[in-house]
């Protein structure tokens, strides 16, 4: 393909292949300052035209690479960097087998991950983000949490955080101007942009951190917490993974061993500011807890 | 499934099992499935154990450690109903 | 070299492993990706010296692709849990049968639905016995219904409600609307027991009809798509069975008739020998030269791009027209392609 660049996040290393320049320059920006990437790809993206005349006339971007899903539909050229986003999440989601992928955010502090596991709109980004640029957590993910199956520590997979619609205003009001992505406007999911992770979550982003506490948020309503018992955490993390079924024996002890040692708690809240102070206070009696070995 | 249907149970050691609260997680290394059972149906595969066993027999072991007792109906039959899903999922094989 | 050739060169230990570099592995990553064989590529280096981060992607595929296998036999096994009580005898075909021979191909392969056959006569018994036991039909119209009915080798396809899986139930090995008629009833009476799987036998086709099923699929199915995986099969499947021959050269020359005699029963000798110079040509240690035809399919089968794409767009469209040929009779083929044109289903 014309254009290509490589990136590196955490274990993965990808390399991504365009019809265009655009894209692979916005990509170039926006991961500037990560750690470069090493070695050959482990996953591959391809950003290309559907029809070779659609290159030129209403440019349309198909989401491709060595796993894809039939029936995508392509995006316009304007949105070229959330179609490598997207693609990049698409080989992670169907391609990645070394660890037990879960759709969730997470942060490390003092050696121990916090997970926040939701769909779209749960705030679970926002709220991962927030905490990241508090000065005492290290922002692991926004997207995809990676569970090592033999330690059952959590990796790190840092890439520019989604930010979506009134999320980008409340970020943007606390991190400088430059560590933003281009304001993608009216894409399927509404307005975008995304957020680089602060320089010293990148430069740890090998580093593992044992789960502490696992959390279903939800934005948007009353303040209020409920526990969630091991087997509907079990059953709402496979709901949450895209990967459990295919990982075998190990991913089912790495699970198991999971949901039977870290609380987890259903949480939702009204705003950014008592969503982070309950984030902070639930975390701090977590920690006085006695670990169940 | 009638009383003469023989009953088998998988091998324990191709199963991973994990007392999860309420229920109980169980790993099938043949098929990679994951089931999670609630009971009886993990006390079921217990009181299987690695023999085979005639329904009827298994009923009758099944009144002599529990009270099977109850006003909905024929304790083999509902026993039965638990084994059909037990072996639909692959756990036990009735035939 | 391109990265196709690379990755050929490579199952066929024609080439080092140690002389790839970086961008080399990438697009042999990405061509055995998409030609599903990556796996069977990492099965195939275990032992090889290779960068550490490659090391750690094939461990990932070996270990996902034996995650993999044992789901694909236990649906053979579920499979002989519905159909054993009303005595439907069946054959395994494809990907599960390698695996339940333990076939040297098996290692690594994915194995999509479970594919069976059973006697033309047993299909009512076969149908309902799979359907009470779980499985359900596939959504689809009734033009294709029809079709799977009176002119497939097939049922219309079953997918088990909770296990969300596909069987495949043949009761000949091509289309009945073929041009070939293979001779089912032998297929199904010379089948053999293998090494049980969990305690479990099955039947397998026997060696020579397993080499000949699998030599019809490479020619006669879809565009050729799969192509460099089906002539892998094959290519293995022809080692196993001219080791199996022994080393004295009557009695490799008699095995070798015995599979021609075999091919020629099953109207299929000419898909046979293509398949074998085919597989040779591409896997084989000495050069080969190829006739015309067989450089132009060969040119078919490595339409890849370093990237992983399809590339020769005109060469890959004469193989689609061709294998509907291949399948229907020049008057059904026209209405069928109608049909499909029509639902904007054919593409190139």
């Amino acid at each position: 393909m014309r254009h290509s660049i490589r990136l590196g996040i955490g274990p993965v290393q990808f390399r991504v292949g365009s019809d265009w320049a655009q894209p692979v320059a916005q990509l170039a920006n926006l991961y500037a300052s990560y750690p470069a990437p090493t070695g050959p790809a482990n996953a591959t993206v391809r950003l290309a035209a559907a029809r070779p005349w659609r290159r030129f006339i209403r440019p349309a971007v198909t989401i491709g690479g060595d796993f894809t899903i039939p029936d995508a539909l392509p995006l316009p050229l304007s949105m070229g960097l959330l179609a490598a986003e997207m693609a990049m999440n698409l080989q992670m989601a169907l391609g990645w087998r070394r660890h037990m992928l879960l759709h969730a955010s997470a942060a490390e502090r003092g050696g121990r991950a916090l997970i926040m596991s939701g769909a779209s709109g749960s705030g679970k980004s926002t709220l991962a983000a927030l905490l990241g640029e508090s000065g005492e957590w290290r922002l692991m993910g926004d997207e995809f949490t990676l569970i090592d199956p033999v330690s059952g520590a959590a990796l790190a997979f840092p890439r520019p955080v989604s930010l979506k619609n009134a999320a980008i205003a409340e970020m943007a009001a606390r991190v400088p101007a430059d560590r933003f992505g281009p304001l993608l406007k009216d894409t399927p999911k509404g307005d975008i942009r995304h957020m680089i992770p602060p320089p010293a979550a990148l430069a740890a982003m090998h580093q593992p951190a044992l789960p502490a506490l696992i959390l279903f948020p939800r934005f948007g309503t009353e303040l209020s917490v409920a526990r969630i018992a091991p087997s509907e955490l079990f059953v709402r993390l496979t709901e949450a993974s895209t990967n459990y079924a295919m990982l075998g024996a190990a991913g089912y002890n790495a699970l198991t061993r999971l949901v039977q040692t870290v609380p987890a708690l259903a949480v939702s809240y009204p705003d950014s500011a008592s969503g982070l102070a309950l984030v902070e206070q639930l975390w701090a009696e977590a920690a006085q807890e006695p670990v169940i070995p | 499934m009638h009383g003469d249907t023989r009953l088998c149970a998988a091998p324990a050691g191709l199963l991973i099992r994990a007392e999860l609260d309420a229920l109980t997680a169980v790993y099938d290394r043949r098929s990679g499935q994951t089931h999670l059972l609630a009971a009886p149906l993990p006390d079921l595969l217990d009181a299987l154990g690695e023999r085979e066993w005639a329904l009827a027999d298994f009923t009758a072991h099944l009144a002599a450690q529990f009270d099977l007792a109850s006003d909905d109906g024929d304790p083999q039959a509902i026993i039965a109903e638990r084994l059909s899903e037990l072996a639909a999922l692959g756990l036990i094989q009735a035939r | 070299m391109s990265a196709v050739r690379t990755l050929i060169d490579l199952l066929a230990a024609r080439r080092d492993p140690a002389t790839l570099d970086d961008h080399d592995w990438e697009g042999v990553i990405s061509v055995a990706r998409a030609e599903a064989l990556a796996a069977t590529l990492a099965e195939r280096l275990t032992d090889a010296v290779v960068p550490p981060p490659i090391a750690a992607l094939f461990a990932d595929l070996r270990g996902a692709a034996k995650v993999q296998q044992s789901q694909a036999l236990w649906e053979a096994v579920m499979a002989r849990r519905a159909l054993a009580p009303v005595g439907v005898r069946f054959v395994l075909l494809k990907g599960t049968a390698y695996a339940a021979a333990d076939l040297p191909n098996a290692a690594g392969r994915q194995i999509g639905d479970l594919d069976i056959l059973v006697a033309r006569e047993d299909l009512p018994a076969a149908e309902a016995a799979l359907l009470r036991a779980g499985w359900e039909w596939v959504k689809s119209d009734p033009y294709d219904d029809a079709y799977y009915r009176n002119h497939m080798h097939e049922l219309p396809p079953l997918i088990h409600r909770t296990r969300d899986r596909m069987i495949d139930v043949h009761h000949t090995i091509l289309p009945l609307t073929h041009r070939a008629t293979p001779d089912a009833a032998a297929l199904l009476a010379q089948s053999g027991p293998d090494p049980s799987f969990v305690g479990e036998g099955f039947l397998t086709l026997n060696p020579a009809d397993m080499l000949i099923h699998c030599a019809a699929h490479v020619m006669a199915d879809g565009d050729l798509s799969g192509g460099l995986r089906n002539l892998w099969d094959f290519h293995c499947l022809m080692q196993v069975y001219d080791a199996q021959a022994g080393s004295d050269i009557h009695d490799r020359d008699a095995a070798f008739g015995r599979l021609v005699h075999r091919a020629e029963r099953h109207q299929l000798l000419q898909p046979f020998l293509r398949a074998r110079g085919l597989a040779h040509a591409l896997y084989g240690r000495e050069r080969v030269r190829l006739g015309l035809f067989d450089r132009f399919i060969r040119r078919a089968l490595t339409a890849r791009d370093d990237w992983g794409r399809t590339t020769r767009p005109f060469t890959r469209l004469a193989f689609t027209i061709r294998s509907h040929w291949l399948r229907m009779p020049p008057l059904m083929l026209a209405r069928h392609l109608w049909t499909k044109w029509r639902k904007g289903s054919l593409s190139v």
